[in-house]
């Protein structure tokens, strides 16, 4: 990097908000030293809920970068947050696998952001606003602002309470497939791909009911299985009670003899670091068996057209929601390679590893890329 | 199992047709006609479409792929009547895929197929039929003068299917291919319904002999093996399907199986020791993709490669 003089003063002091010895905060804080930057000090974020002044402190000058990282899964900061959501801590009883109506802690994150927001100075630029984040964590509400804004998505069916409403539903809509994720989450954890034939009912997910925990409860189990008929009925029915989007399952482009879709960074508007997710069936997440592969092999494959057609409709959501820093949307290409079609928007995506873009990390490149954000979003008058 | 649309069909480049196009060059390549998932099109308004155009009777190959579009319930039956209806304008008609249609886009056993008896006769120049999903396909009885390869994809290929396609009346039938899945998709074929074929009473030039993904291999493997059918085939193909070392021992122990040129057993459940003498057989032995049992419950699972 050079000019790192100016940078300097763009961007210090940098705080991470996020969690204490993690991948992300770690890697972030690397990528600054290596820029020649000091670490960034992490505040938890349960520290923070605790006492919010211990924010504002770290920007004694009243300037400086506060990036705000994922929460993680931590049940303390899993508590704090949903505390200071208004939820009540007895609801958090099941261990870190249960599957829940996240409503609660998006509420808690929301509130936290926005908590944030008002400690810290006005003179320190904020990678993610609490109303984008809440936004894509809401997966039928960021479904519905990228089809309001004509980007491509699957159709969505209708709220569907039970198995048998989203039957009706699908049968309304011609659909006989159809992907059902719980609204609030992130990654895979209880999302189910389903069909419903004429012959039979077959579901894949990673979500199942653990013996004694109650017919209402579901456990992310890591590993993806098939349910059929009964079982498929009832792991639907529950997926669905606790609040689900569901949208049409639409068929991925096939490499290396499977699926495929892309998980693609856009920092600062522009698309940076892409992975290729393989799998063997519908659901493509790497930490479900998923394989990496590398975008080029899709991009090779696809018209030329075709693939500057994604990377511009991916700098159109980040004109479209300008507030993250960063954003990593997952994307696929239809069957055919003539369209591509967004599943997902990912507040805090950018833990994509072994992959670089004009030789940097994810996070180097940020680092890269953070002075002229912050110089291009800061307000006349603010500047240091 | 398919995961992967074809990239070439009879000696060509597979290509999808669009609505809307205005030419298409028929030497060229193989035109595919599917539906997107968001499309309004369907597939007999794109053979329309295609057949209208200037020079399209010469064509000889056709793809269907994913035809079911918004119709839930929608069956191979209406591409089926549009082939046969525009058949006049597909004099030249050689070979014909009905069902390019992958894993994502829907399972091999959820592809609801229909009565193919029509195309028989609208397409007496057939030499290469492949379909894939057996859900309410029937072949019927029919005379395919020029046929020389039928290839039959499914998790599991009912009986009546079977019959049909051994009673074809296909003198020039050199590459037979049947998938016989499993009974929980409606593969209730047995060894015994194959009789006659191993008997070497059908398909005189009959030269390929693939009963792929079977769920009783290992009969099958015995039924076959020692049967007068083997003299005449240079290519067994038994892939696919839950062989272990009983059926394997049966293959082993035929002359027939010995001077076979290929023998395809890959996906199979077969022992170290029995794979490296089926490899000093003779023929070229593709063992790949050997497999675990699962075990659940305390039962053991060997299952086929493809039955969804």
């Amino acid at each position: 990097m050079t000019g790192a003089g100016d940078s300097l003063t763009g961007i210090a002091p940098c705080v991470i908000l996020g969690v204490a010895g993690d991948e992300r905060t770690e890697g972030f804080s690397a990528a600054l030293v290596r820029a020649g930057h000091p670490p960034a000090p992490v505040l938890d974020y349960g520290r923070f809920i605790e006492a919010p002044d211990r924010l504002s402190a770290l920007f004694p000058e009243g300037r400086g970068l506060l990036r705000i990282d994922s929460p993680g899964g931590d049940p303390g900061i899993r508590r704090a947050l949903l505390r200071l959501g208004g939820e009540d801590d007895a609801e958090d009883a099941g261990g870190a696998t249960r599957l829940r109506p996240d409503h609660g802690l998006q509420r808690g994150l929301t509130a936290a952001l926005q908590l944030a927001r008002r400690v810290v100075p006005p003179g320190v630029a904020l990678t993610h606003e609490a109303e984008t984040v809440a936004l894509f964590y809401d997966k039928r509400a960021c479904h519905a602002a990228m089809a309001a804004h004509g980007l491509p998505v699957p159709r969505a069916l209708p709220p569907a309470g039970s198995f048998d409403a989203l039957v009706e539903a699908m049968r309304a809509a011609g659909l006989t497939r159809v992907f059902v994720k719980p609204r609030f989450g992130s990654g895979a954890a209880g999302i189910a791909a389903l069909t419903v034939a004429r012959d039979g009912i077959v579901a894949d997910s990673a979500a199942e009911h653990v013996p004694g925990a109650g017919p209402g409860v579901l456990h992310h189990s890591h590993r993806l299985r098939r349910y059929r008929g009964a079982e498929a009925v009832a792991l639907i029915d529950t997926i669905l009670a606790q609040d689900a989007h569901v949208e049409q399952w639409v068929p991925k482009a096939a490499l290396d003899g499977g699926p495929c879709d892309l998980r693609v960074l856009v920092v600062d508007g522009e698309p940076a670091h892409s992975v290729l997710r393989k799998a063997r069936g519908p659901i493509t997440n790497l930490d479900l068996g998923g394989r990496r592969g590398e975008a080029d092999a899709l991009r090779a494959l696809a018209p030329p057209a075709v693939w500057e057609a994604m990377r511009a409709d991916c700098r159109r959501f980040a004109r479209l929601f300008p507030q993250p820093f960063h954003v990593a949307l997952d994307v696929a290409l239809t069957v055919g390679l003539r369209r591509h079609v967004f599943f997902e928007a990912n507040a805090f995506g950018d833990l994509i590893r072994r992959v670089r873009h004009e030789g940097l990390d994810p996070y180097e490149w940020q680092v890269a890329r953070l002075p002229g954000w912050i110089a291009a979003r800061r307000p006349v008058g603010l500047a240091a | 199992m398919p995961y992967e649309n074809l990239t070439t069909f009879f000696g060509k480049p597979v290509e999808d047709f669009q609505n809307g196009m205005e030419a298409w060059d028929f030497e060229r390549a193989v035109p595919r006609f599917r539906v997107a998932y968001d499309s309004e099109d369907s597939v007999p308004a794109m053979l329309g479409s295609y057949a209208a155009l200037p020079g399209a009777e010469a064509t000889d190959a056709l793809v269907i792929g994913y035809w079911q579009g918004d119709d839930s319930e929608g069956t191979s039956q209406a591409v089926v009547e549009a082939l046969v209806s525009y058949a006049e304008r597909f004099p030249n008609l050689r070979a014909l895929f009905l069902g390019d249609i992958v894993s994502e886009e829907n399972e091999i056993s959820w592809i609801n197929q229909s009565d193919l008896s029509a195309l028989w006769p609208a397409f007496p120049q057939l030499e290469h039929m492949q379909v894939r999903g057996a859900t309410g396909l029937a072949l019927g009885r029919f005379e395919a003068p020029r046929l020389t390869a039928l290839i039959v994809e499914s998790g599991g290929l009912p009986r009546r299917v079977v019959g049909e396609a051994l009673a074809a009346g296909a003198p020039e039938l050199r590459h037979l291919e049947l998938w016989l899945g499993t009974d929980e998709y409606g593969g209730d074929s047995t060894p015994a319904d194959f009789a006659d074929l191993f008997d070497g009473r059908l398909f005189p030039k009959l030269n390929t002999l693939a009963l792929r993904d079977c769920a009783y291999a290992d009969d099958l493997a015995a039924a076959v093996a020692a049967a007068p059918v083997l003299e005449r085939v240079s290519t067994l193909d038994l892939s696919l399907g839950n062989l272990t070392d009983a059926g394997a021992e049966a293959l082993i122990a035929s002359p027939a199986v010995a001077k076979l040129s290929r023998l395809d057993l890959h996906h199979h459940f077969l022992t170290e020791a029995t794979m490296t003498r089926l490899a000093a057989l003779g023929p070229a032995v593709d063992l790949s993709e050997q497999q675990e049992p699962d075990e659940y419950a305390g039962e053991i699972y060997r299952n086929i490669a493809v039955s969804e």
